[in-house]
């Protein structure tokens, strides 16, 4: 629900957040005086508006819009990036990050329409500097911590997983970390996120042939020791 | 064990939501961040905007400075100011004979030209000078304490609360002042002198103030000391040299053992030696010269050429040591 009101100094905006099965909580903002006549606007705009309208909103520096883009894609960005990275508190950071430079540079975006790809690969980036950082520390001698990966695949399943498919999901996750970092990151937007090819790419700042040829070597690799349900017929 | 597959795309097997809490706590957490760097910026720009501002200012007062060098010049055919009043930069102004002044910051010359040549009343502050050795132009600076006239040279005239300076780089300037001892003193490259008001109250003498006067109101011995020499400079420039011993003579005769008097002495060794060509006169005066007392930088010249003129005499006639 959204409900906005025009006072003498300032503009109050109500607003929710919805989230699947979560808690439904109010925000308060104030906003630069628009007038003083008071109206209402149409309930859930925030939670129905498209990304264009949003990003439009933004732009002219609405905070509320900027607090719906984050709502919207904040769980797809921080699964995908704990996912991608097995940790949790990496994934928070990366989602922090991502969300200051799309603060940062929302102004310069070209097809608003096309925000969602656009957040997905400045959140992928991210994550390839963590993979390139990790790198760099184990070549200097400062390995990962003794901390156990927090989100390792089977650790991520959902409560209707069934306990074949969480050990299978475990194979899962051994299997991909055997594979080279693009391989395993092309493989993972494609089929652990579901993404389309073209996302793919467009993530992984590369050709479409190229993430193809990713995908299908570490599906040749994945296939020869997981169980999965189905087959991409698009790589 | 019984093998089920994972469901393409894996996700639908996996826990897709953020509890909203957390998404507030990390939302706000990145306005945060963000409004900090944000001031970051504002504090490094600030920064570096203070920094460009000093190097712009260095820039300014180094030009400022440099100009001292280049500092606005009268040529040739401009005519000269008739006062030179500076702030917190010099300023030099070049006459038409190549010479040059410089008036220090803070300084006030009043300068007058006529027929005589050239009278700078300094008010206050400092002047440096630099006049052709060739030129024809007679300066005369004058200060409430002391007059300083120039013979050929490059120096400085300071002038203080209560007294003047007076500092040779090169050459000679001849220095009058009721405030020293004679009344005359001749100074020479790296000497200078400092003349301060004693008490009692001397005669008085001509002040800056007093500029509506074309010319200063010396004391009689000292105006015909002057004439003389300029009398002997004049003769000389129109090519009559043997015209221009008279003067000098008369100068020696009149002060024998003043120091004009070994100026006199030492400007006739040089006519005879350089000019007329009879050594014999110009050993005896280039003695006398050294015997009365000269500034040590022309003693140093009048003894070189005492050795170059002994070096071409007969050996039973030794120069004296």
């Amino acid at each position: 629900m959204w409900l906005r009101g025009a006072s003498a100094g300032f503009e109050l905006t109500i607003g929710s957040v919805s989230h699947s099965g979560g808690p439904v909580p109010l925000r308060v903002e104030r906003m630069p005086a628009l007038g003083r006549t008071l109206r209402l606007i149409e309930p859930d705009e925030g939670e129905r508006a498209p990304d264009a309208v949003l990003v439009a909103r933004a732009t002219a520096g609405d905070r509320a819009a900027l607090a719906a883009i984050f709502h919207r894609y904040a769980a797809v960005v921080f699964h995908l990036t704990a996912r991608l990275l097995r940790d949790r508190i990496e994934a928070e950071d990366v989602l922090q990050e991502t969300f200051e430079i799309v603060l940062d540079r929302l102004g310069g975006l070209r097809d608003p329409s096309a925000l969602r790809p656009w957040i997905l690969q400045i959140a992928v980036r991210q994550a390839r500097h963590r993979f390139r950082r990790r790198k760099l520390l184990r070549a200097l001698g400062f390995g990962r911590s003794a901390r156990e990966p927090d989100a390792a695949l089977e650790l991520c399943a959902s409560e209707n997983a069934s306990p074949e498919q969480r050990a299978e999901l475990a194979l899962l996750d051994h299997s991909l970390l055997q594979l080279a970092d693009e391989d395993r990151l092309a493989w993972m937007l494609r089929h652990v996120e579901g993404l389309d090819l073209e996302d793919v790419a467009h993530a992984c700042s590369a050709s479409l042939a190229t993430v193809k040829r990713r995908i299908q070597r570490a599906d040749s690799h994945v296939r020869t020791r997981v169980a999965l349900d189905g087959r991409d017929h698009e790589t | 064990m019984r093998r089920e597959p994972i469901p393409l795309p894996v996700r639908d097997v996996l826990v897709n939501e953020l509890p909203v809490r957390t998404v507030e706590r990390i939302f706000d957490d990145a306005m945060s961040r963000r409004a900090a760097r944000r001031r970051a910026r504002v504090r490094t720009g600030v920064a570096l905007g203070l920094a460009a501002a000093a190097v712009l200012a260095s820039f300014v007062i180094g030009r400022e400075i440099g100009r001292r060098e280049i500092a606005p010049v009268v040529t040739a055919h401009a005519p000269l100011p008739a006062v030179i009043a500076t702030g917190a930069s010099a300023r030099r102004v070049r006459f038409d004979d190549g010479s040059w002044l410089e008036a220090a910051p803070r300084s006030r010359v009043e300068i007058e030209e006529d027929a005589a040549g050239t009278r700078l009343s300094l008010a206050r502050g400092g002047v440096e000078l630099e006049v052709e050795p060739r030129s024809a132009r007679r300066i005369v600076v004058e200060t409430a304490l002391a007059r300083v006239i120039v013979v050929g040279t490059r120096f400085s005239v300071v002038r203080g609360h209560d007294d003047v300076r007076v500092t040779v780089v090169h050459g000679l300037v001849r220095v009058q002042s009721p405030w020293i001892e004679d009344g005359v003193a001749m100074l020479s490259a790296g000497e200078d002198l400092v003349v301060r008001r004693a008490l009692p109250e001397p005669p008085p003498t001509p002040t800056v103030e007093n500029t509506s006067d074309r010319e200063p109101r010396p004391r009689p011995e000292r105006l015909d000391v002057d004439a003389l020499f300029r009398e002997a400079d004049d003769l000389q420039r129109a090519g009559r040299p043997r015209d221009a011993i008279a003067p000098l003579e008369r100068i020696l005769a009149a002060r024998p053992r003043s120091s004009d008097a070994a100026l006199a002495a030492f400007t006739l060794g040089r006519l005879y030696d350089d000019v007329i060509g009879d050594r014999e006169l110009a050993v005896r005066a280039f003695e006398r010269s050294r015997s009365i007392g000269l500034p040590s930088g022309l003693d140093v010249e009048a003894r070189a050429r005492l050795e170059r003129l002994a070096s071409a005499r007969s050996p039973e006639d030794p120069v004296a040591p």
